[in-house]
């Protein structure tokens, strides 16, 4: 928390708070498909070896 | 501000209208039942379990970010600044929570029929107490929520000149029927318009009103100045003693965000589970147009508006900038934005009532066609309860419980997560922790004679303020871990492992 709170560097007049804040909404949302598709690739894989997908 | 705006009135009107058509159209749309949305309460209140990836982003979007969202978020960053931003990471750290839990919920839900999350926790525990605490805490939650929707009506009426309750009760009227009729199916579609036209608005302002307040340096300069003359806890940044109740709110506003019947509504209305983990991944997007919509309350302040009431900074901000035509159209954006989650949250209410307290406590030989008539009734008994909230009570009634309402719907999270993920939970530990977090999370708001979302913990001299939601559900978890540890022999085993 501490590590943010802080207004310099800026972008496009916008402090540290704010758009480091911004940035993690994109950040979040890629981290979450990288996790979808390797999810979908072991789905895929046990079903395959027709496993039961547990 | 008292004489009527009518190019603003017309606009807003004009949409205004435009979603009544919708809402009653909704009826007809898609129903797989030849007998109609209204035949059992899985059509009328969860439309028919058939919304793909694309509705059920902007119906859980519409739902989920409320008009109530767009009037006092900014309200507060005008009033202290940077701690107001605590809903921009508290929507962030909500999604991976969504993509781990609320599929597997989805699953469970669908392979044994549950409408709510009550019915979850009935079926997984086999234990009425519990599934009646999980009901109680989701009426009691959205009551205030539904009346705090009205509050964002309120506040966009009154900034065209429109005064009296009496405008405020017809919208209303036309929101009840229509939901009685079509169901969870007018949010969804309405929804469409309602999250187009939110998005139009935000980034029209974002992008015209810091021209016209010459660059976002200035914006914030000017707001940090303002600040700086006001004193008190306030600023750009945080202060030293903001940092643990910024962290600890939106951290327990996440978990408890997707406890409401109202965002599980959503949920559980998806076609299947893959559904809700695409949209884990997609609607971040609307966090995005929250912080941006939590700017306003900086722009505000840089543009030396002075309201009476920190809820009136949006609508005043965009008469002072926006031609009329335009604000007539942001605030039918906020009106149809408050409709949106008011039906979703009394079509959930109304669900929990009828199927979790109705039907086992008074009429256990409830038709499932029965049922569907049931829950549209109480729909019905809801809104207008919370519309006589609003009219007869002050605001602080409802802006209070939905504080508290926070907190409560904290202590359900036991029942539902740890259900879907431990083999074995001791029901009674999950029953008097429930309990004892809401009673202790109560006790607490109230400890300083004033209701406060924060309570502060001494530990070896120092004091830690820290989210009073996160303190309940800390001693909620205890008393349920402990329970299971100790008399494993009366935790149930899981019916779906």
């Amino acid at each position: 928390m501490p590590l943010y709170n802080r207004a310099d560097p800026e972008i496009l007049g916008f402090p540290f708070f704010y758009w480091f804040q911004f940035a993690w909404v994109p950040v979040t949302s890629l981290l979450t498909y990288f996790v979808y598709r390797r999810d979908k690739k072991i789905e895929a894989a046990s079903h395959v070896n027709g496993d039961r997908h547990v | 501000m008292s004489e009527i705006k009518w190019t603003a009135l017309s606009v807003f009107l004009f949409f205004f209208l435009l979603v009544t058509v919708l809402g009653f159209v909704a009826s007809r749309w898609n129903s797989k039942d030849s007998k109609g949305v209204g035949s059992t309460l899985d059509e009328w209140g969860l439309g028919g379990r058939q919304f793909g990836a694309w509705i059920t982003w902007f119906l859980v979007g519409g739902d989920f970010y409320t008009a109530y969202t767009v009037i006092a978020v900014p309200a507060l960053v005008y009033a202290v600044g940077a701690y107001g931003f605590f809903a921009l990471p508290y929507t962030i750290l909500v999604y991976p929570f969504i993509y781990k839990v609320m599929p597997k919920l989805w699953q469970a839900a669908h392979e044994r029929g549950c409408v709510t999350a009550a019915d979850y926790v009935y079926d997984r525990y086999t234990d009425r107490r519990l599934e009646y605490a999980v009901a109680i805490t989701g009426l009691l939650a959205t009551m205030p929520y539904i009346a705090l929707q009205l509050v964002g009506m309120e506040v966009v009426l009154k900034a065209m000149g429109l005064h009296g309750e009496m405008p405020l009760i017809i919208a209303f009227l036309i929101l009840a029927f229509y939901t009685y009729s079509s169901g969870l199916r007018a949010p969804a579609l309405i929804a469409f318009v309602k999250d187009v036209m939110i998005y139009i608005v935000v980034i029209a302002a974002v992008i015209l009103i810091p021209i016209k307040l010459g660059g976002y340096a200035a914006v914030f300069a000017a707001a940090s100045t303002a600040f700086a003359s006001k004193g008190g806890a306030t600023g750009t940044l945080l202060q030293p003693g903001q940092l643990l109740p910024f962290a600890t709110l939106a951290l327990g506003s996440a978990f408890a965000a997707f406890m409401y019947p109202h965002t599980m509504t959503g949920v559980l209305a998806a076609k299947n589970a893959d559904v809700v983990r695409k949209n884990a991944i997609f609607l971040p997007a609307y966090t995005i147009l929250l912080g941006m919509i939590a700017l306003l309350g900086l722009m505000a302040l840089a543009a030396g508006i002075k309201p009476e009431n920190p809820t009136e900074v949006v609508p005043l901000l965009f008469n002072r900038i926006f031609p009329e035509w335009f604000s007539g159209f942001s605030f039918a954006a906020i009106a149809i934005g408050a409709l949106v989650p008011a039906a979703v949250m009394s079509i959930g209410a109304s669900s929990l009532f009828t199927r979790n307290l109705w039907k086992p406590l008074v009429n256990p030989n409830l038709t499932p066609a029965g049922e569907a008539q049931t829950a549209k009734i109480v729909s019905l008994v809801v809104k207008f309860g919370a519309l006589a909230c609003i009219v007869g009570l002050p605001t602080k009634f409802a802006i209070d419980l939905q504080l508290l309402g926070g907190v409560w719907m904290l202590q359900i999270f036991p029942a539902v997560v740890c259900g879907l993920f431990m083999k074995r939970v001791h029901t009674g530990g999950l029953f008097w922790g429930w309990l004892a977090g809401a009673v202790f999370g109560t006790t607490l708001a109230f400890s300083s004679g004033i209701l406060k979302p924060v309570y502060g913990v001494v530990i070896g001299g120092e004091t830690y303020s820290v989210y009073i939601g996160l303190l309940a559900l800390a001693l909620n978890l205890v008393i349920t871990f402990a329970a299971t540890v100790i008399s494993p022999s009366k935790a149930n085993q899981s019916r779906f492992a």
